[in-house]
């Protein structure tokens, strides 16, 4: 085998292709060092990910299930109207809006806050 | 003859003169590009596959970041779900017997209308009594959102 590299070609090849590859390897880790990354920067960027995650996937599901539950309801809606319990309809219609009255006001106080005192706490704990 | 027949000294001389398109074929010269083309190939298919020295780059940010979102998003998904499907179902409801006034007649239709009126205003009550509770002063925030607020 080594003896193929006495011969020019071979060898010429073979210092080519080597030399190749260690400048390219040079070049690579060069780029890498001079772009590297500490463990507490990419702990962070998990942090960020999960948390915007957490967020679009809630959101994500909840209007899934949203649009789900509409369209069960409005194959449900004729049967409750004729035999559905009006006690059940009275409760969830009332938690929802009660819930709705929440959020809304909520939404709304929190965008035009500007004083350090609030009521956003009590006002969260009385969601249903 | 040379007395070093494995050396490619002298090689291609009579071509020296000649202009570049005339002269013969060089083989050192193509077996050299093919080489060098090879090892840049190779090595930067090791580097992209293998990461031999397992370095962490900006780019590791992104894919760390987009790992941690995807495993998030696909753990809460279903608990967004959960919650959404009673919501659009009531929420339905709410858009055909209260703001189309279906079901005008029937018990059913007339207690979740009744519900949905009773919930709302007793919630606006029941946030200005807990806003009064923790002692703003008039005129806050909280006060002035609940007065915008109309009654059903």
């Amino acid at each position: 085998m080594v003896r193929i590299l006495r011969y020019d070609l071979p060898r010429q090849t073979l210092i080519a292709f080597l030399a190749a590859v260690a400048v390219t390897a040079a070049i690579g880790y060069m780029i890498s060092v001079l772009d590297q990354v500490t463990v507490e920067e990419i702990a962070k960027s998990e942090v960020r990910g999960e948390r915007e995650g957490r967020l679009d996937g809630y959101a994500a599901g909840f209007e899934r299930g949203r649009l789900d539950g509409a369209s069960q309801a409005a194959l449900d809606l004729p049967s409750l109207l004729e035999s559905g319990d009006p006690t059940e309809a009275y409760q969830q219609a009332y938690d929802f809006a009660w819930n709705d009255m929440i959020d809304t006001v909520l939404k709304r106080a929190k965008r035009d806050k500007l004083e350090v005192e609030s009521a956003f706490e009590s006002w969260e704990a009385l969601r249903r | 003859m040379s007395e070093r027949p494995r050396r490619l000294d002298g090689w291609g001389t009579a071509d020296r003169e000649r202009s570049w398109w005339r002269r013969s074929y060089d083989p050192v010269g193509r077996h050299t590009m093919v080489a060098v083309v090879l090892g840049v190939l190779v090595a930067a298919l090791i580097g992209a596959t293998l990461d031999p020295l397992n370095l962490r780059t900006a780019d590791d940010l992104r894919r760390a970041e987009q790992a941690a979102y995807q495993a998030a998003y696909d753990e809460i998904e279903p608990d967004g779900y959960k919650d959404g499907l009673p919501y659009g179902h009531v929420q339905y409801q709410g858009q055909r017997l209260v703001d189309d006034s279906a079901g005008a007649d029937a018990a059913y239709g007339e207690q979740f209308r009744l519900g949905w009126t009773q919930g709302w205003n007793e919630a606006l009550e029941a946030l200005h009594a807990a806003a009064v509770a923790e002692g703003l002063p008039e005129g806050y925030t909280e006060f002035r959102v609940l007065d915008a607020m109309v009654r059903r």
